[in-house]
């Protein structure tokens, strides 16, 4: 745990304040993530309509719902992937809708993809690297002049190599990651997001395609961020099982709106819960 | 069973070294073995070409852009250096600068709508570009003499102290092919630099996922324009170092087909490598000159340039590239290589500086001490680990 407080920095850290006005309805804990009144358009198609959810410091929150939910659709506004119609984003006091998707692995907001979206043309080690562009130092003018690139390419590739080996896949490190089976890239993808340090940690359906083994490494390894890292996280899943065991707070979207939320027993012999996955039982 | 060699050992970095003074003695030597001024400028046409095909490598292998604007780079470097040597008396050399910066911004400039556009459409932008290159040439006569070209009365020249003796019959064309190759090394370093840097993985890394790139901390638009305003100035330089090799201008020497025989060329050569360059440049040239003459002298083709016989010829090239060794002439030796000597990555030494522990995660014993290898291609390792 020593080496952990020691090295456990980011660059940029924006400094502590107070949760952001009018985020109601959180029992405990400080708010680092607040998304209030979130409307998404495509063209016709309404994806998002008045969503709001929070994650607490130190919480790992679910956002669960059927298909074509909008969970995805949330990740992504928060992402800065897509460009809201209406809504605010907070993260720790900064207002997200300000910034660019490029700005908040800075920030220290990491994710991953729901269609793996590594770049195969990459070695394992070189897809964490680029995750950990952020913590780079060498610019446009450095570059060509091969200023500071030998050092800064040691210290990222020693970063990657630790994120590795927190998902315990360093002996893939070299290889391409073409050829990998689908757990592995899952956790390679993992180590892209976490090679960064991230406060927030946001994983959209990291189970599925995983077999039941390494599912349940998997619910391991995100308690042990949440309680031994301290990160918050933010699930999209649709593995039930996964959700109601680690979740601290469930947010259940449904057709792009809020259905409800609450602590995982809370919520989780609600009929609207059942209706929305199974429709309506007329 | 291929040789293996860890990477940054001893045996490693004599290797290097070996194959670096090896290179050097070639490219010192290779010029004295040839007999004749065309021969050495044929060498000298390799060197200049292969800076503007790494060019296109950086631009379309790496960052996956695509450009048929090149000719009008390696003419806007042409021109500059022809235009500041023959009416401004500058020495050749001090005009690559120029011809970079001019380069680097034009480059930037088209890059702009490749934010917006891809595929089929920046294609047609920059195909506008090549084609209206020719004509503002011809528009802005006073500068480039128009369709009459434009030449410096003399060429470059050695200084007193150089080691080649000038006053042989081939002795001018190797300084200029020294001269030229000292500045495409260069530029080679410079390339090499860039693609090793964070720069080099985000350009890969956009051209594959840009979504995820752009969720990484990738400036995508940033490096986007970097990666035109690179290639462009690459362009630039083997414009100016073509104009050493012969100092003439002219609006027909870098038309849209110039920028068409170098695409040939990259795939050719192989674009997933910056040594890909190499054999491009070679195939270009070869296409370029032997080809087209042994065309002309055809019979029944007396007369005609050959062109549209170099034309089916590169088609065919191209085709049996594209089927028989898809990733380039590099890409195929490189495979080749890989029989014979395989690098492995050592287990990079301070990593555990970042240790980040989540104490359910076993730490495997097998990177005790750090000096154990995790090797590339292994794949016993392959496999999912598992854990306890
Ligand atoms: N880029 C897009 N263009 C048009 N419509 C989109 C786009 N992205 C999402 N949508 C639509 O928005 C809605 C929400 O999609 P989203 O991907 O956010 O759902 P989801 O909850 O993540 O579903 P799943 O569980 O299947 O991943 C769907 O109706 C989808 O068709
Ligand atoms: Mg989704």
């Amino acid at each position: 745990m020593s080496g952990i407080k020691r090295s456990f920095t980011l660059k940029t850290r924006p400094p502590d304040t107070d949760p952001a006005p009018g985020t109601a309805g959180s029992p405990s804990g400080e708010t680092l993530l607040t998304v209030r009144g979130l409307t998404v358009r495509f063209g016709g198609v309404t994806a998002l309509e008045d969503v709001s959810l929070q994650v607490r410091s130190g919480e790992i929150c679910a956002l669960i719902g059927p298909n074509g939910a909008g969970k995805t659709t949330a990740f992504n506004s928060v992402s800065r992937l897509v460009q809201p119609v209406a809504g605010a984003i907070a993260f720790d006091g900064a207002d997200l809708l300000r910034a660019r998707a490029g700005d908040l692995a800075a920030l220290g907001i990491a994710r991953t993809f729901q269609n793996l979206a590594l770049w195969p043309g990459l070695t394992v080690i070189e897809n964490v690297m680029v995750g950990a562009h952020s913590l780079g130092r060498t610019g446009f003018l450095g570059a060509p002049f091969g200023w500071g690139v030998r050092s800064e390419h040691r210290e990222l590739t020693e970063r990657a190599y630790a994120a590795l080996a927190v998902l315990a896949i360093q002996d893939v490190a070299f290889q391409p990651c073409q050829g990998l089976p689908f757990g592995t890239l899952r956790r390679v993808e993992l180590a892209r997001a976490l090679v960064t340090r991230p406060r927030l940690l946001m994983l959209d359906e990291p189970a599925a395609g995983l077999t039941q083994g390494d599912v349940r490494d998997l619910g391991t390894l995100l308690r042990a961020l949440r309680d031994e890292l301290g990160l918050s996280l933010l699930l999209v899943e649709h593995h039930m099982q996964l959700v109601m065991d680690i979740a601290d707070y469930v947010v259940v979207l449904d057709s792009g709106r809020n259905l409800l939320s609450g602590r995982p027993d809370e919520i989780r012999d609600d009929p609207r819960l059942v209706e929305a996955y199974l429709g309506s039982p007329r | 069973m291929p040789l293996r060699i860890e990477r940054g050992s001893r045996r490693h970095r004599l290797l290097r070294l070996a194959l670096a003074g090896g290179a050097a003695v070639l490219l010192l030597g290779l010029p004295h073995l040839l007999g004749t001024v065309s021969q050495v400028d044929t060498l000298s046409q390799i060197a200049a070409y292969s800076v503007a095909i790494l060019g296109l490598i950086i631009l379309m292998g790496y960052c996956g852009q695509i450009s048929l604007a090149h000719s009008a780079f390696i003419g806007l470097g042409g021109y500059t250096t022809v235009i500041l040597v023959a009416d401004h008396d500058w020495p050749y050399l001090a005009t690559i600068p120029v011809s970079i910066v001019i380069c680097l911004a034009v480059g930037a400039l088209i890059g702009i709508p490749a934010l917006r556009i891809r595929g089929l459409y920046l294609a047609a932008v920059t195909l506008a570009v090549a084609a209206l290159f020719p004509a503002l040439v011809i528009r802005f006569e006073e500068l480039t003499g128009g369709t009459s070209g434009k030449f410096a009365r003399e060429a470059m020249q050695a200084p007193e102290w150089f080691f080649v003796n000038p006053y042989t019959r081939v002795g001018p064309s190797i300084v200029r092919f020294y001269v030229i190759a000292a500045v495409a090394v260069l530029v080679f370093l410079v390339a090499r630099s860039i693609l090793r840097s964070r720069i080099g993985r985000s350009m890969v890394a956009l051209r594959e996922a840009p979504l995820s790139a752009a969720a990484s901390g990738v400036q995508v638009a940033r490096v986007k324009i970097f990666a035109f305003a690179i290639s462009g100035a690459f362009g630039g330089v083997a414009g100016s170092l073509l104009a050493i090799q012969l100092p003439q201008a002219s609006d027909t020497r870098y038309t849209l087909d110039l920028s068409i025989f170098l695409l040939v060329a990259l795939v050719a050569g192989g674009s997933g490598t910056m040594l890909g360059a190499i054999p491009g440049a070679i195939i270009f040239v070869t296409l370029r000159t032997f080809v087209s003459d042994w065309a002309a002298a055809l019979p029944g083709f007396q007369g005609s340039d050959g062109g549209q016989i170099v034309g089916i010829i590169s088609c065919l090239l191209l085709l049996a590239i594209v089927f028989l060794m898809p990733t380039g002439v590099a890409g195929g030796l490189q495979k080749a290589g890989r029989r014979l000597v395989q690098f492995t990555d050592p287990v990079p030494a301070g990593w555990r500086r970042f240790q980040l522990s989540a104490s359910s995660q076993p730490t495997p014993s097998a990177d005790a001490g750090g000096s154990q290898t995790a090797s590339s291609p292994q794949p016993e390792n392959s496999g999912a680990p598992t854990k306890g």
